[in-house]
């Protein structure tokens, strides 16, 4: 067995030599491989357990009975699986698993009251895929075509398919994205009538800021003058003024540095309490407006040669891996993602490596792909770490979890064994 | 080929006109339960069945003897026969009132190649590039008569009806050929995944939401006769187009909802355990094919499926692009692929008038139905069988003898 001991971690360890002896004595029975799994309760005992709640138990047990967490410690009986680490099941805003140019309503610039719901491809391969990476609580969100793309949900990423078996919360942020993307495409009048709505939208940086601030000046308008408005305003404004009022977290897509700064300022200007910037390859440019703002930060996956390709501005941005690390010294609440590719290198457990590898400590590495999108999506009573009567949601590893040596063996999600870490016999 | 076919009795007349009785006898005879009667004999009288039984043939009635088997006339769930590109408006995505009763040529050669093919009656769609596309129509493949002028409200969750874009003005007299394909840059613009149409609804979602809003405005006016009332009422069913799974999974979610009935039309994955409960949980019918050779395992195992799952399956026929000749390859594919070779024939009779809402008139050899039937040469689902004559109304619309002419 190796000890997970290593220099970046800076944890509290709590040592139960003679009970650990116990555990794995229970554990070691051979038959226990081919347990009877059906009742639904799992002791899964590694050498170590990192809950992202403040600890690692070296020669700890993780019970799991009816889908929760019912116990964390020493001991336990039952289907064992003895595993070489533990850790929470990644949380991903990220994971992109959309209906492309369908899942966002274009008739529109803002369109604050569609649902992602409505959207959703339950069946897509790409949520078993995301499963199997260890990402089993995500954010569904409308693909970037609007400035305002409307209301995203938090849910697991396996299940059966369909919204009522998988949804945390729907409705759980707002999705926006300032930039080049919203714009691309959109054109210029012609002469004769406009033929189509891509005519009467934005084409700049510009006009893109303008629809997010006329959005969000007339519902604080409706508001403080009672407008008697047309009731799809009506309810856009609702949205609107929950953002505002911190209800409601919206989390906007930025990637350059005018897009992060952009950003920012109309939080300011608005008073949004709840921003989270998605995407954001160059926040890390402007350490003193992340530091000021209490904006949260998600990360995309580390770019192979630290280049950023952004295809709808015809530009390169630049994200170092020292990233992850430097907002977190500036007291930002990061994330990381994976973007739901196919390329294992932009896997969410490899992206905790990578910021690691940018000077990042590990209990921190952690927190960003566990507990720290979970506390942005307000989800973190029930997802994001390994403590008593939460979600059973658990990754299982064979060495010391975010190693290049280390390969996640199993994935259980609400109690149920979705990868298997047992060899086939 | 024609020798199977002989004339017993002298007819004064010839025989299966208006007006006349007269009897067929055929080695097999098959009923709308599936059963199979030995030597069967079907009387038919002005245009309607009014005896079906076993045994003697009565002596005073002309007599018709073929040596093969006799079915109901099959009847195709879906095509655009006789209507083409006049089944496609791409003006307007919601245009819930339109009827393809007006919109079908009843002497198109469409109809011709149906009723060659063992194809008595036929539902009338609009194509699904519109969310809400009009009322859908039964007519019989003999001249064109209509059974149904409102069997469905025809809607679609398919992605055709979002990633469209609409003509530009200034390209607005380009010119469409038969098939709807552009003859030039000025035809309608068709766009795919990942392009973006120029026709709102683009999106799901967007489809999903106007939709629901004209179902609960409709819905509201206990007294509309509209289209789209009438559904919410659980008058009128529907005749939904959704593909893919997620598109089923949220046709279904919509049906159920606004306590809708009717169809779907495609679910090409329905086999699939997650999707499966979700179509039963709905009451709706399913509407596969058209299959063709080299068709995906997956797709085929959806007709068993739905069979064991007890969800009534029938078959699309969807020409003119797909030749009516190749409807009983869809029927034997499923078959191939372990469907109930019984309930698939039902499929294409009987149980496709229940989902085409006209059972009480066809798609059974029983007393009192339209006389609409075909005689084979063998089993019909055996795709060495030949269709050798079909009847409608009792009259001979086809035979193998007169094609050869």
């Amino acid at each position: 067995m190796k000890n997970p001991d290593s220099p970046m971690m800076n944890l509290t360890k709590t040592r139960r030599p003679s009970l650990a002896l116990l555990a794995l004595a229970v554990a070691a029975a051979p038959t226990t491989a081919m347990a009877n799994d059906d009742d639904g309760r799992w002791v899964i005992s590694a050498d170590a357990v990192y809950t992202a709640a403040g600890d690692v138990l070296e020669g700890g047990t993780v019970v799991v009975a009816d889908g929760k967490i019912v116990a964390v410690g020493p001991g336990g009986s039952g289907n064992v699986l003895e595993v070489a680490a533990v850790t929470p099941g990644f949380v991903d805003l990220a994971v992109r698993i959309d209906t492309d140019a369908y899942s966002v309503e274009q008739s529109t610039e803002a369109s604050f009251t569609s649902s992602i719901d409505d959207s959703l491809d339950l069946f897509s391969y790409r949520w078993k895929r995301a499963l199997a990476s260890g990402v089993t609580t995500a954010l569904a969100t409308p693909s970037d075509m609007n400035v305002i793309g409307g209301l995203c949900t938090v849910l697991k990423t396996g299940g059966a398919p369909t919204l009522e078996a998988r949804t945390l919360v729907s409705g759980a942020a707002l999705r926006a994205c300032l930039g080049p993307q919203p714009s691309a495409g959109n054109q210029a009048p012609r002469l004769g009538p406009a033929a189509t709505f891509y005519y009467r939208r934005p084409t700049t940086r510009m006009g893109v800021e303008w629809v997010f601030r006329k959005s969000f000046y007339d519902a604080i308008n409706a508001k403080r003058f009672g407008l008697d408005v047309a009731s799809e305003d009506a309810a856009q404004n609702a949205v609107a003024l929950r953002v505002i009022d911190g209800e409601l977290p919206i989390i906007v897509k930025t990637q350059a540095t005018q897009d992060v700064r952009t950003a920012i300022y109309l939080k300011e200007e608005f008073g949004i309490p709840r921003m989270i910037l998605d995407d954001a390859v160059e926040a890390w440019k402007e350490p003193e407006l992340l530091r000021r703002s209490g904006v949260a930060v998600v990360l995309p996956p580390a770019p192979k040669d630290g280049r950023v390709r952004d295809d709808y501005a015809n530009d390169n941005y630049f994200l170092a891996l020292e990233s992850a690390a430097t907002l977190k010294e500036l007291g930002v609440l990061v994330a990381l993602s994976g973007h739901g590719s196919s390329d294992p290198e932009s896997r969410i457990a490899n992206q905790a490596g990578f910021a690691m590898r940018g000077g990042m400590s590990f209990e921190d590495a952690l927190a960003a792909v566990t507990i720290n999108p979970a506390k942005m999506m307000g989800v973190d009573d029930r997802v994001g770490s390994i403590e008593v009567g939460k979600d059973a949601d658990l990754v299982l590893w064979n060495g010391t979890p975010f190693e290049p040596t280390s390969a996640i063996i199993g994935v259980l999600l609400n109690g149920e064994l979705v990868v298997d870490p047992r060899p086939a016999e | 080929m024609f020798a199977f076919l002989s004339w017993v009795a002298l007819a004064a007349s010839p025989v299966g006109l208006d007006g006349d009785a007269f009897q067929i006898k055929a080695k097999e005879v098959v009923l709308a339960d599936g059963s199979r009667i030995a030597d069967g004999v079907v009387v038919v009288t002005d245009g309607k069945i009014t005896r079906v039984g076993a045994g003697d043939a009565d002596p005073n009635l002309p007599t018709l003897e073929h040596d093969g088997v006799l079915t109901a006339g099959l009847i195709a769930c879906q095509t655009r026969s006789g209507g083409a590109s006049e089944t496609v408006d791409v003006t307007r995505p919601f245009l819930s009132d339109a009827r393809l009763v007006y919109a079908f040529d009843p002497s198109h050669s469409d109809f011709d190649k149906a009723l060659a093919a063992g194809i008595t009656s036929v539902v009338l769609t609009p194509a699904d590039i519109n969310v809400a596309g009009g009322v859908t129509a039964v007519v019989k493949t003999a001249g064109g008569a209509i059974v149904a002028r409102e069997a469905h409200l025809a809607l679609s969750f398919s992605a055709q009806a979002l990633g469209y874009s609409a003509p530009r003005p200034r390209f607005i007299f380009g010119s469409v050929d038969a098939n709807g394909t552009s003859m030039d840059e000025g035809g309608p613009e068709v766009t795919y995944v990942g392009r973006r149409g120029t026709r709102a609804p683009t999106s799901y979602g967007g489809a999903v939401r106007a939709l629901g809003a004209r179902f609960e405005e409709a819905g509201a006016d206990a007294n509309s006769e509209r289209p789209l009332a009438r559904a919410a009422h659980g008058d009128l069913p529907v005749f939904f187009e959704a593909w893919s799974r997620n598109e089923v999974a949220r046709a279904v979610g919509f049906a159920q909802k606004h306590a809708l009935q009717g169809a779907l039309r495609g679910a090409t994955l329905a086999s699939d355990p997650g999707l499966l409960p979700q179509i039963v949980a709905s009451g709706l019918a399913v509407v596969v094919g058209p299959f063709r050779t080299g068709h995906a395992r997956r797709s085929l195992d959806a007709v068993r499926a739905l069979q064991d799952a007890g969800v009534k399956v029938g078959f699309a026929l969807d020409a003119p692009e797909n030749d009516p000749q190749a409807f009983r390859l869809s029927a034997a594919m499923a078959v191939g692929s372990g469907a109930d070779r019984t309930a698939v024939l039902q499929s294409l009779t009987n149980v496709a008038a229940e989902i085409a809402g006209v059972d009480a008139r066809v798609g059974s050899i029983e007393r009192g139905k339209d006389a609409d039937f075909v005689l084979w040469s063998g089993d019909p689902l055996n795709l060495t069988s030949r269709v050798e004559a079909v009847y409608v109304d009792g009259a001979l619309a086809w035979s193998a003898d007169r094609s050869a002419d």
